[in-house]
C-alpha cells in the first residue's frame, strides 16, 4: 500500500485553503449583489407611487408628476426590439444550425455574433444613430435605410408564401423542375420586393427624421440578434442529429423536420435565449442615448424621439433636484423588479423542462 | 425466445422418427412370429424415412446449435436431441437387422410356437413408447420406469438363447433357423438397450444428471 | 420455401465525399421479400454504409457519390429522378439509438401519415393503434397516447420508433443496430418482434451482434473493408461457410 500521511495532509490542507478562499469570494459576490439590491429596494420604495406610473413628468424643478412616458417608451421600444430582433435572430440561427451547418459561411456567422455579442452597446447606438437618424447630405438615409427594410419583409412574407402555394398546387416531381421553380420563386420575390420599396419610398421616407423611437428600437434588436442568433444555434446543435435522420427516414423535407423536429427538441433552450435578450436589453441605455434620445412628453409615435426608463434614469439622476433622483430610484427598482421577473419566468421554464 | 420454435419443430421430428422406428420393429418380429413376409414390406420403406430423417435432423440440430449458442437447459436438451436422433436411426438399423433375418427364417418351417420373443418384443416396444412418451412430456418418472424394464429383457434375451440352445442340440437340423433367431433376439436386445439409452438421456434433458453406465439404485 | 426477390444490388460501389477510396466495393447481393437479410461484419467494414444506401440516406451529405444499381421491385433506386419520399415510404429505417421526436407517442406514430397528407383523424387513430400493435407496444401505451414519448423506457421507445416506421405501411425495414443500446430483455423482445415482422416486410438488419444476426436471419452477408466477402442462408453462414475469411470472423479470430 503506497501511503504517506504527511502528504495526505498537506492535500488537505490545500483543499481547505482553496474551499475557503472560493466560499469568501462567493460571499463578496453575493454580498455586493444583496447591496445593491437593498439600497434600490430601500431608496426606490421611497418614490413607489401610483402617479409614478399615470403622470406625466412635471417641468423640471416643480415637484410631482410621473413618468409614464418613460414606462410606456420603454415598453414599446423593447416591444418593438423584440418584434423586430428575434424573428430574425432565430432564423439566422436555423440558418446557421441548420441548412448552412458546418459550412465555412455558418462559422463566420457564429463567430461574428460572438463578437457582436461582446461589443460595447454604445457602439451598436452610435452606429443606428450613423444610418437612422444623421442625416446624409440631402438624402434621409434614415428613411431610405426604414423604408428598404420594410419592403424586405413584406417581400420575404410574400415569397415564402408564393412558395408555400406553389408547393401545394404543383408538387415537385423532380430535382431539376425544383431547382427551377425557386429559382424563379426567388426573382419574382425580388421584383416583388423593389416594386414594393418604389410604392412605400415616397409616402414613407420622410417620416423618420432625426432621433425616433424606431431607432432605438432598432438599436436594441442589433443586441438581440446575436443573442438570440447564437443561443438558438447551440440548442438545436444539442439536438442529436439522428433524431434529424430519423425524421428523413420517414420521408419529411428539411422544412419538416426543423419545423417539426429540431426546434420542437430545442424549444425551451430557444425561449430562454429569447427571455433572456429581451432581459438583456431592457436594461441597456447607451444604444438608446443618440437613437431614440428623450422626451419630456407622452407619446406613442415611434417616429418621434421617445423616452425610455433608462436613460431618464441616467438623466434624472444627473439632474439637480431631488424629486429626480427618488423619481431615478424608484425607475431603477421598477426595471430591476422587471428584469428579475423576466429571469425568473425563464428559470422556471428550464425547471419545468428538466423535471420531466 | 426465438430457440422455443426450434426446439419444438426439432421435437416433433424426433417423435415422429421415433413413431416409425417402433413400428419397423413390431413389423419385422411380427413377420417371424406370424411366419408371413407381408408385414416386411413396409419395414425397409420405413428404414429408408429413417435414415433420410436423420440426416436432417442432424443438420436441423447443429444449426440450431451454431445460431443461438444455447446454454444450460437449452443446450444439454439439444445435444441430447442429437443422441436421441441417432438412437432412433439405430432402432431403425435393428429392425433393418431383424427384417434380413426374418426373410430367411420365414423360408424354413417354423422351429416352435414363440413364446418368449413376443413377450421379449412386446416390452422392448414398450420401452421404446415409453421412453419417446417421456421424451415428449419430458417425464423423468417414466424414463426411470424404462431403464428398471430393460433387466426383464435381458432375462428374456438369456432365457431364448437357452432354449434355442436346446433345440440346436437336440437336432442339427435346427441349427440354421436357430442362430438366426438368437440373432434376432440380440437385435431386439439392442433395441432394448436404445430405448434405455433415450430414457437416460430424456432424464438428463430434464435434471442435468448423466445415469450412463451406473445402476439405477445408486442415484 | 419459394424466395422471391425484393432488392438486387448490382455492382454497387459508394464514395463519401472528400473520400477516393471507394467505402463500397462492387456490392452483388439479392434480398429476399418477407426473409431477415443479416449485415455482419467488423467494425468500417461498410455494412451501415450498405444499409443506408438503401432508403438513400447518404444523400443528406453533399459530395457522397454512389455507382452501380440498386432495384428495388426492378426500379433502379439509385436513380437521380427516383421520388426521395417514394423511396422512404417504401423503405423505413429504425436506428441505433431509439429516436422518439420530441412529441406524444400518438403524435410520434403519426406522424409519417401527417407527412402523407392523411388528416381524418379515425383514420389516423385506427392506424396509430395497428402500427402500435404490429410493434408488441400497445398494451403498453394504450392509455397514455398523450404523454411525451421521451417518458418511455429504452425498449419502448426502440419499439415506438419500430411502430413509427411501420405506421406508413413500408415493405422493407432496415434496422441499424437496433439493440446496441438496449438492456438484454428488450433486446429479446427486438429481435422477437423483427422474426414477426418478417411476415409483412421485407428485412435488412445490420448487427454487431453476431449472436443476434444468427438468432434473427434468413440470409447472412458477411462484409470485410467494403466488399462482400460471402452472401449465403445463415444456416450455412454459421455452420460451414465457404470462404476461410468468414470462418475466421464467425470464430472470433478478428474483428
Amino acid at each position: 500500500m503506497i501511503y504517506n500521511p504527511a502528504h495526505v495532509k498537506k492535500r488537505k490542507i490545500k483543499s481547505y485553503i482553496a474551499l475557503s478562499l472560493s466560499t469568501v469570494a462567493a460571499f463578496l459576490g453575493l454580498f455586493w449583489l444583496g447591496f445593491i439590491l437593498y439600497d434600490v429596494l430601500r431608496h426606490g420604495i421611497q418614490g413607489l407611487s401610483l402617479e409614478l406610473f399615470l403622470e406625466d413628468p412635471a417641468p423640471p424643478g416643480i415637484e410631482g408628476g410621473g413618468l409614464r412616458n418613460a414606462f410606456v417608451g420603454q415598453l414599446l421600444i423593447v416591444f418593438y426590439a423584440t418584434i423586430i430582433g428575434v424573428p430574425l435572430g432565430l432564423l439566422a440561427g436555423i440558418f446557421v444550425a441548420e441548412y448552412a451547418r458546418g459550412t465555412r459561411f455558418a462559422r463566420t456567422i457564429s463567430i461574428l455574433s460572438d463578437i457582436m455579442v461582446s461589443v460595447p452597446s454604445i457602439v451598436v447606438g452610435t452606429f443606428v444613430y450613423a444610418i437612422l437618424v444623421k442625416p446624409v447630405g440631402h438624402i434621409n438615409f434614415g428613411g431610405l435605410v426604414a423604408v428598404g427594410f420594410l419592403s424586405a419583409i413584406i417581400a420575404v412574407v410574400f415569397g415564402w408564401f408564393l412558395s408555400f402555394v406553389l408547393s401545394k398546387l404543383f408538387p415537385v416531381k423532380s430535382a431539376t423542375t425544383g431547382k427551377f421553380i425557386k429559382l424563379l420563386t426567388a426573382l419574382f420575390t425580388t421584383m416583388f420586393g423593389l416594386f414594393i420599396f418604389l410604392i412605400l419610398y415616397p409616402k414613407l421616407v420622410d417620416r423618420i427624421q432625426g432621433f425616433n423611437g424606431w431607432a432605438g428600437a432598432v438599436s436594441l434588436a442589433f443586441i438581440m440578434i446575436p443573442v438570440v442568433l447564437r443561443t438558438t444555434e447551440d440548442m438545436l446543435s444539442l439536438v442529436p442529429w439522428t433524431l434529424r435522420e430519423a425524421a428523413f427516414a420517414l420521408g419529411a423535407s428539411y422544412y419538416n423536420v426543423i419545423k417539426d423536429v429540431a426546434i420542437r427538441a430545442a424549444i425551451t433552450g430557444i425561449l430562454t435565449g429569447i427571455i433572456l435578450s429581451i432581459a438583456r436589453v431592457a436594461g441597456e441605455t447607451a444604444p438608446l442615448l443618440f437613437t431614440s434620445f428623450n422626451n419630456s412628453y407622452f407619446t406613442l409615435d415611434m417616429n418621434e424621439p421617445m423616452a425610455s426608463l433608462t436613460v431618464t434614469i441616467f438623466n434624472y439622476a444627473m439632474g439637480p433636484y431631488e424629486d429626480w433622483h427618488t423619481k431615478a430610484w424608484a425607475a431603477s427598482l421598477v426595471i430591476t423588479v422587471f428584469i428579475l421577473f423576466i429571469t425568473i419566468v425563464t428559470r422556471t421554464i428550464i425547471g419545468i423542462k428538466y423535471k420531466k | 425466445m426465438l430457440i422455443k420454435p426450434r426446439l419444438e419443430e426439432i421435437r416433433d421430428r424426433l417423435l415422429e422418427m421415433a413413431k416409425m422406428a417402433e413400428v419397423a420393429i413390431e413389423n419385422a418380429v411380427k413377420a417371424i412370429i406370424e411366419h408371413n413376409p407381408e408385414p416386411l414390406k413396409i419395414v425397409e420403406e420405413l428404414e429408408n424415412k429413417i435414415d433420410q430423417m436423420e440426416v436432417e435432423n442432424e443438420s436441423l440440430i447443429i444449426t440450431t446449435i451454431a445460431r443461438f449458442q444455447p446454454e444450460a437447459k437449452y443446450l444439454r436438451i439439444l445435444i441430447m436431441d442429437l443422441f436421441v436422433n441417432r438412437d432412433l436411426e439405430r432402432i431403425g438399423d435393428h429392425a433393418e437387422n431383424i427384417k434380413e433375418q426374418a426373410e430367411h427364417i420365414i423360408t424354413k418351417p417354423k422351429l416352435k410356437e414363440y413364446v418368449d420373443l413376443p413377450m421379449m418384443t412386446e416390452i422392448t416396444l414398450s420401452m421404446v413408447r415409453d421412453s419417446i412418451k417421456a421424451l415428449s412430456t419430458l417425464d423423468t418418472d417414466l424414463a426411470r420406469d424404462v431403464i428398471k424394464r430393460d433387466d426383464k429383457v435381458d432375462a428374456l434375451h438369456e432365457q431364448i438363447i437357452r432354449e434355442l440352445y436346446t433345440y440346436m442340440v437336440e437336432d442339427p437340423s435346427n441349427i440354421k433357423v436357430g442362430i438366426r433367431l438368437i440373432v434376432v433376439s440380440s437385435n431386439i436386445e439392442r433395441v432394448a438397450d436404445l430405448a434405455t439409452n433415450l430414457a437416460e438421456e430424456v432424464i438428463y434433458m430434464k435434471e442435468g444428471k448423466m445415469l450412463r453406465h451406473q445402476e439405477l439404485d445408486k442415484e | 420455401m419459394k424466395e422471391v426477390e425484393k432488392i438486387k444490388v448490382e455492382h454497387l460501389y459508394f464514395w463519401y465525399a472528400k473520400s477516393k477510396e471507394p467505402a463500397l466495393k462492387d456490392i452483388n447481393m439479392s434480398i429476399y421479400e418477407n426473409r431477415v437479410t443479416a449485415l455482419i461484419g467488423p467494425s468500417g467494414c461498410g455494412k451501415t454504409t450498405l444499409l443506408r444506401c438503401f432508403n438513400r440516406m447518404h444523400d443528406l451529405y453533399p459530395g457522397n457519390r454512389y455507382e452501380g444499381k440498386i432495384l428495388l421491385d426492378g426500379e433502379n433506386i439509385l436513380d437521380k429522378d427516383y421520388d426521395l419520399i417514394k423511396l422512404r415510404t417504401k423503405v423505413g429505417m429504425v436506428f441505433q439509438k431509439p429516436t422518439p421526436f420530441p412529441m406524444s407517442i400518438f403524435d410520434n406514430v403519426a406522424y409519417g401519415l401527417k407527412l402523407r397528407g392523411i388528416t381524418d383523424k379515425t383514420e389516423l387513430e385506427s392506424r396509430v393503434e395497428k402500427a402500435l400493435k404490429q410493434a408488441a407496444l400497445w398494451e403498453e401505451v394504450k392509455d397514455r397516447l398523450s404523454q411525451p414519448a421521451t417518458g418511455l423506457s429504452g425498449g419502448q421507445q426502440q419499439r415506438l420508433v419500430i411502430a413509427r416506421a411501420l405506421a406508413v405501411e413500408p415493405e422493407v425495414l432496415l434496422f441499424d443496430e437496433p439493440t446496441s443500446a438496449l438492456d438484454p430483455i428488450s433486446t429479446a423482445k427486438i429481435e422477437e418482434l423483427v422474426v414477426e415482422l418478417k411476415k409483412s416486410v421485407t428485412i435488412l438488419i445490420v448487427t454487431h451482434n453476431m449472436q443476434q444476426a444468427a438468432r434473427v436471419s434468413d440470409y447472412t452477408a458477411f462484409m470485410y473493408l467494403g466488399e462482400l466477402i460471402e452472401f449465403d442462408k445463415t444456416d450455412i453462414i454459421f455452420t460451414s461457410p465457404k470462404k476461410k475469411l468468414t470462418e475466421d470472423y464467425i470464430t472470433g479470430k478478428f474483428g
